[in-house]
């Protein structure tokens, strides 16, 4: 046989023929061979020729099979090649990295902080934002109703808030609802005596449910069938978590009672995991409407009301709606109105004229942490724009640095697009590096925000879940691009000529204005984060300063669901409240209905000699019903005459105290005290106004003014249920919350769930969202700084390692260290005032965007503007310091002699 | 010729070129000489059909070819076992002889060949 050799030629990779030449070659050599074959056996060159042909078959389509298969065959190994190649560059790009390990650290470090910041708010913002609650079928097509009233001649904002009798109008007199449902959120106490737990409830109507498209984890959950009139159907379907957690995971739980409020309920169902309804806040179990109304109270008007079902001025449901396909929402808004106002056509224009909204689950405009925590997203994507800026900055830099190096590989032959290659497989290495911290980064934060800010929303996901994922991997792509890739694209644009003679000190002023342009970019930036940080610093401090008109500090409230034996509370508070007051710590102990923040009523008020009295913005007048010692144990201020007393009491000449503002509402530039009024039934009598005292909270932080006054519950015409017992102690009220449950029940075993809430608790929770801004502006904004100040320093301490020389020459000239200082800090201190400006402007523009979410802050706030400007120029002094210190102490003979 | 015919052939043709290029590396043509001479001409292959299957070995990483000068000094393409062919050969060899003797004892008894044939599957 053969003696094959090589083929001589010498192939470049990448030069590759084209595939047909092979082929013909090929089978042109088998047609020759073959011929020649024949003619030896005696056939005819010509002949011969046509049998070879003969015998190939058809040379045309065995030309086009083998183009095929080569092309595939040469597909394949190109892949294989390039992967090769990559790997390689890999490793290339993983050498120079760890051949400088500062630079990697700082550079993977900021983008690793950076996006770790944005998937731990994205993470926030889908759940808060972007993402309709879990468990909901076709969420879209769901609505919230909201309700503008008409007061004062004019459309109100809408709430969300409205009545029984509303609901049933909305359900009953509209075509474009596949369903309608309503809901109120109750807190239930679950079991009996000591082991008694409380739980967080919603009572819904019949087709709430089937509305949400929701389908149980286990058993069933409840309809129309366990929520008809008068009292439904005692059942109820427990959150998982509930279940996981109070029942033991049990599935034979089904078919099961448990005591709500002292009353059995039959357990039919345990919802998905993650399922909370139609708001995000957690939720242990849900109970029909009917079945629920004699046990919790879903209001302080309903605990008073039996008539609920038809009580029109009774607005505590929410109600939502699921449209009928292909209902157009404008259409369906027009139906819900005239259902809406025909079912009030008879009553006040208060609603005979309200217009209903339908409103998307999401982004729900009512929920202050939403808007709070899209802001902080966005100066999440901010704070990313600095970290590129300041890794592209560095990039930059270390471009110049290695302009030897790729000067050398270009002159070389290496390709511009090779170049761009290798480096994009850097900047990708550590754009994907920094994303693994930021993961870590976002695991981490996310915990702290879900636990300690956000406590109120079901978070079902784990805080890196796919979505996160995807937008974590596109920010890291767009970090790769803008901060290393597009920098480290910039170092390969050489003059050859020049970077090979003085490698190292190649400087271009082009670079050295792109460099200048992104430091500006930092520090702008920068400042107008750290005003923001301030602002909602500011707000936190005002609400700190606010005045409630109580005392929140070690104030308690103790409250106990008794159900459908809720007349026996007052019986039991009045036996434990003696008790409570001689326990040592306790300063004032008495009970209330109504208390701030947590719920109260109004009645009907007159004035003996007037028509009628002014309405206030705020409405009410509002009261408190109140025994001895509520006033001292809330830490009302008295303005003038007294409290209420023990002389005050059933049988006793009524009297009342009433607030500043009613004071000086109804009997302004007169003296109030000693005046009476009646209030609700005309049987009461004229209370004398015994005293006043400083105007309260009722509900928020956030108030328009309105009218209160307490009331002696004892002299009430119906005597009401107490719905808090309040104490005031020396130290933290919690610690006390132990020895009141044992109070409470040793007067009786029974007893549901005692609840003490800190007043200080309600506080907080209503000052979560500027809680939210606070920290995590606070945390940004200090983020932002150090890496602006990481970022300076580094473009300063360049700029002095490229003049090294030149500050040298000045030394030898006799320039003293300290001018040199002088001259260096004077450079970075021109970037931060530049920046300082510009990020002062930038916040004055935007500020009043931001306003609304402030607290009784400007955005203009000067004390936060100009701190906040002085906190980036002092940063923005040390960082130049440090290079400066370096500079000045350059030593002229070493400069020179190196030159 | 229906499917199962052509599977079978190809199969066959496969096993063959294998054999063909087992003592050292060859280029088409010299493959052809070599199947016409131990089959006697018997397979009556179209030699385009055999180029055809040297490409798809070539695909299947049984085949690595390769331009070589030949000892005319002509350039040819030249075909060499991979690793993988020669295991290939190997397994299906003994595939190829298993099926063979069971379809020759059908032939010859039934009974029996029946029985083989059980084994072999």
């Amino acid at each position: 046989m053969s003696n094959p050799t090589r083929d001589p030629e010498f192939q470049l990779a990448g030069r590759e023929k084209p595939i047909g030449d092979d082929i013909a070659a090929e089978i042109g050599f088998h047609l020759e061979e073959q011929a020649k074959l024949l003619v030896q056996q005696g056939w005819r060159p010509e002949e011969a020729r046509e049998e070879a042909k003969r015998r190939f078959g058809s040379v045309e389509q065995t030309r086009t099979e083998l183009r095929s298969i080569d092309g595939e065959i040469r597909r394949r190994r190109r892949f294989t090649e390039s992967a090769l190649v990559v790997a390689g560059e890999w490793r290339l790009a993983w050498r120079n990295l760890r051949r400088s390990p500062g630079y990697a650290a700082v550079v993977i470090g900021t983008l690793g902080l950076a996006i770790g910041a944005n998937a731990t708010m994205f993470g926030v913002v889908d759940r808060l934002l972007l993402r309709p609650p879990s468990g909901i079928a076709a969420p879209d097509e769901v609505r919230r109703v909201t309700v503008a009233r008409w007061t004062e001649n004019r459309l109100s904002d809408p709430w969300d808030a409205i009545s029984y009798p509303a609901f049933t109008y909305l359900r009953d007199n509209t075509a474009s609802f596949a369903q309608v449902a309503a809901a109120t959120p109750a807190s239930f106490s679950v079991g009996n005596g000591a082991a008694a737990k409380p739980a967080q409830g919603i009572l819904a109507t019949g087709g709430y449910f089937n509305l949400l498209g929701a389908t149980p984890y286990l058993g069933r959950f409840f309809g129309e069938r366990e929520d008809q009139p008068p009292n439904g159907t005692p059942v109820v379907v427990v959150g998982r978590r509930f279940w996981e957690q109070e029942l033991g995971s049990d599935p034979r739980v089904i078919g099961q009672s448990i005591l709500l409020n002292g009353r059995p309920f039959e357990v039919i169902g345990i919802a998905r995991a993650g399922f909370t309804g139609t708001d995000l806040a957690p939720v242990d179990l849900w109970v029909p409407i009917h079945a629920g109304r004699n046990g919790p109270s879903p209001s302080p008007e309903i605990a008073r009301s039996d008539g609920w079902e038809t009580c029109r001025g009774c607005q505590f449901l929410n109600a939502f709606v699921r449209l009928k396909p292909g209902i157009a929402v404008e259409l369906a808004t027009t139906d819900a109105t005239r259902g809406y106002q025909l079912g009030h056509a008879d009553y006040r224009p208060f609603e005979a004229k309200a217009v209903p909204t339908l409103n998307p689950l999401t982004a729900y405009e009512g929920a202050p942490s939403g808007a709070v925590a899209g802001w902080l997203f966005g100066v999440t994507l901010m704070v990313l724009l600095i970290a590129c800026a300041n890794v592209a900055n560095i990039v930059l830099a270390r471009g110049l640095v290695r302009a030897g190096e790729t000067a050398i590989r270009q002159a070389l032959g290496v390709s511009r697009w090779q170049l761009a290659r290798q480096l994009a497989i850097e900047s990708i290495t550590v754009a994907a590096l920094g994303a693994a911290l930021g993961l870590g980064v976002a695991a981490g934060g996310s915990q702290l925000i879900r636990g300690y800010l956000l406590p109120g929303v079901a978070f079902d996901r784990s805080p890196i879940d796919l979505r996160v994922l995807l937008v974590t991997g596109a920010v890291t792509i767009a970090a790769a691009l803008i901060a290393t890739f597009w920098p480290m694209l910039r170092g390969t644009r050489l003059d050859l000529a020049a970077a090979l003679h003085g490698a190292g000190r190649a400087t271009s002023f082009g670079a050295a204005r792109v460099r200048a342009g992104l430091l500006l970019v930092q520090t702008t930036v920068c400042t107008a984060l750290v005003i923001g940080a301030g602002l909602f610093v500011r707000s936190i401090v005002n609400i700190q300063r606010l005045d409630l008109g109580v005392e929140p500090r070690s104030v308690a409230l103790v409250s106990v669901e008794m159900g459908d034996r809720a007349n026996e509370t007052n019986q039991l508070f009045e036996r434990a409240l003696p008790r409570i007051r001689s326990l040592p710590g306790v300063t004032a102990a008495g009970a209330t209905i109504g208390a701030p923040f947590q719920g109260n009523w109004a009645v009907g008020m007159k004035i003996p000699g007037r028509d009628s009295i002014p309405r206030l913005e705020g409405g009410g007048p509002y009261l408190f019903a109140v025994t001895p010692g509520t006033i001292e144990a809330f830490g009302m201020r008295l303005l003038r005459g007294r409290t209420i007393s023990d002389q005050d009491r059933r049988g006793s000449p009524p009297v009342a105290v009433i607030t500043e503002r009613m004071a000086t509402t109804l009997w302004p530039g007169q003296e109030s005290l000693g005046r009476c009024f009646i209030s609700g039934a005309d049987s009461t009598g004229c209370r004398e106004i015994v005293g006043i005292v400083a105007d309260l909270h009722r509900q928020g932080l956030e108030e328009e003014p309105f009218m209160l006054y307490l009331t002696v519950a004892e002299q009430e015409p119906e005597p009401g249920v107490y719905d808090h017992l309040v104490f005031r102690s020396t130290g933290p009220p919690e610690h006390l919350a132990g020895s009141i449950r044992q109070i409470l029940l040793e007067e009786r075993g029974d007893l549901p769930y005692v609840a003490v809430t800190p007043l200080q608790h309600l506080v907080r929770s209503q000052a979560r969202a500027w809680s939210l801004g606070a920290s995590m502006f606070t945390v940004f904004g200090a983020l932002s700084l150090v890496i602006a100040a990481v970022g300076l320093y580094g473009v300063i301490a360049f700029a002095v390692s490229q003049r090294r020389r030149e500050l040298g020459i000045r030394s030898a000239l006799g320039a003293s260290s300290n001018r040199l200082v002088r001259m260096v800090v004077t450079n970075g201190m021109g970037f931060a005032a530049a920046g300082v400006v510009l990020g002062l402007t930038a916040a004055l523009a935007v500020g009043r965007q931001i306003e609304p979410l402030l607290f009784k802050t400007s955005a203009r706030d000067i004390v936060v503007l100009g701190t906040a400007a002085a906190v980036v120029l002092v940063v923005g002094w040390t960082a130049s310091l440090v290079p400066a210190r370096r500079a000045s102490r350059v030593s002229p003979a070493e400069v020179l002699r190196g030159e | 010729m229906a499917s199962a015919d052509f599977d079978l052939l190809r199969g066959t043709l496969d096993l063959l070129i294998l054999k063909a290029l087992q003592p050292a590396p060859q280029h088409g043509f010299g493959v052809s000489q070599w199947i016409r001479q131990v089959t006697q001409d018997e397979l009556r292959l179209e030699d385009g059909t055999l180029y055809t299957a040297l490409h798809r070995l070539e695909r299947r990483q049984l085949l690595q070819g390769e331009w070589r000068m030949t000892e005319n000094n002509r350039r040819a393409r030249y075909y060499r076992l991979t690793t993988s062919g020669k295991t290939a050969l190997t397994r299906d060899s003994a595939r190829w002889t298993a099926y063979a003797t069971a379809v020759f004892r059908v032939l010859k008894t039934k009974r029996e060949a029946i029985r083989l044939l059980e084994e072999a599957i």
